[in-house]
This record gives C-alpha cells, sequence and structure tokens, in this order.
C-alpha cells in the first residue's frame, strides 16, 4: 500500500508495518494508524507518521539516550491496550519537541509504547511525578 | 453545558461505565472519586492540556533545526 507523507514524500509499505493506537495521540484521538520510521540509520530519532494525514508525525527518542534512572512503571491499563502475544516486543520512546530558540525537551511523563508482536501502540500517562518538558543536552 | 447540583455523597453517572461521586466539599475545593474502565483515561484539565500542547509542539519540528542539533549531538561523539 502506498502512504503519502510530508517528511518523507510517498511510501509504498506492507500492511503488516503499520501500528495502530486505539486511542491515538493525546489530543490527535482521531488518526489512529501509524508508522514508525528511522529518521536515518543509527539516528537517535525515529518518526512516529500518520498514514492518514501526511503532514502528522511525531519525532520519539529512546529516552536511555538521553536520561538517566527513567524507569517507566506502567500502569494496569497498558496490557489491555497494547494486548499480548508472544514474543512481545516492546518499544518505548518519548516524544520530543525542539523549540525555535531553546534547547530540544523530551515529554517524560507521556511515553509512547508500542508491541511489535500485536502491532498496537499507546501514549501512556505515567502516574509518576515527571516532566512534560524536560530539556536535554546531549546524549549521554 | 449540563448542570447539576449533587451534595456531599451523591453520584453522577455518565453512560453506563462512568461514576462520578463527590467525596468531599471543604470550601471551594471538591473532592471527586471516579470510576470508570480502563480504557477512559481520567487528567486533570491542566494536565491534559499541557500534554496536548506538547504533542502539537512536537509536531512542528522543523527539518533543518532537527538536523542541526543531530549534528552537534555527533559533534560531541
Amino acid at each position: 500500500m502506498k502512504i503519502e507523507t510530508s517528511r518523507f514524500g510517498t511510501l509504498e509499505i506492507e500492511r503488516e508495518e503499520l501500528i495502530e493506537f486505539p486511542q491515538g495521540m493525546i489530543g490527535f484521538a482521531d488518526q489512529r494508524e501509524y508508522l514508525l520510521i528511522d529518521h536515518a540509520p543509527g539516528s537517535p530519532v525515529h518518526w512516529l507518521q500518520s498514514t492518514q494525514v501526511p503532514g502528522l508525525a511525531f519525532p520519539l527518542v529512546d529516552p536511555d539516550r538521553f536520561v538517566d534512572g527513567y524507569l517507566v512503571h506502567p500502569p494496569a491499563e497498558m496490557n489491555e491496550l497494547l494486548g499480548s502475544c508472544e514474543p512481545a516486543d516492546l518499544w518505548l520512546g518519548v516524544v520530543m519537541s525542539l523549540p525555535v530558540s531553546g534547547r530540544p525537551t523530551l515529554n517524560l511523563k507521556a511515553p509512547v509504547v508500542m508491541n511489535s508482536c500485536t502491532r498496537r501502540g499507546v501514549q501512556l500517562v505515567l502516574d509518576q511525578d515527571l516532566p512534560v518538558r524536560l530539556p536535554i543536552g546531549r546524549q549521554k | 453545558m449540563l448542570t447539576l447540583t449533587r451534595r456531599s455523597g451523591e453520584r453522577i453517572r455518565i453512560g453506563s461505565q462512568v461514576v462520578i461521586v463527590v467525596k468531599e466539599v471543604h470550601g471551594n475545593q471538591v473532592k471527586l472519586g471516579i470510576e470508570a474502565p480502563r480504557s477512559v483515561q481520567v487528567y486533570r484539565e491542566e494536565l491534559y492540556q499541557k500534554l496536548v500542547e506538547s504533542n502539537r509542539a512536537a509536531t512542528t519540528v522543523e527539518s533543518e533545526q532537527l538536523e542541526s542539533w543531530l549534528r552537534e549531538l555527533g559533534d560531541e561523539d
């Protein structure tokens, strides 16, 4: 199938590559189908690209590359939302913002978790007291 | 907007699965209990707005800026 994107042009992808977000991303409940695209090979940035809205893509980074001791206590509903199958492979990323002036920030309060087996994802909101905009500088 | 008056201990039901209980009224503060299925996300409005704004901001990242930040990162390695 073909997918139009603003950042990457037209992509030819397999259905199996799609990731369903049953609740959408926070504030974007209508867009429920995404693709995860590497910014570049080995890059810390990955794009969660909507398959429905070409201009909608969230930059995600692996928090372990920037933050020490970020331990997520997943809420009880996570498994329900992601479904389970074996072997379940969970991938966790956090949404990055890059203000025009200033340093990039990471949203540690609401990480994105995807199950590569069920191809489902969710943006969690953690009960833990964590920043929505944590400024980051360099990689560890 | 539907407006209902409730006393402490009284409830409001939204659909068949969501119940809001007025637990305590104290001056201008109200303590509410919320029973909802796990799939229904319940947040304080301020937090929800912050999260929406943060997500919106993330979708407007400029490629050039991102590339220049990534180059900086690369130089530090």
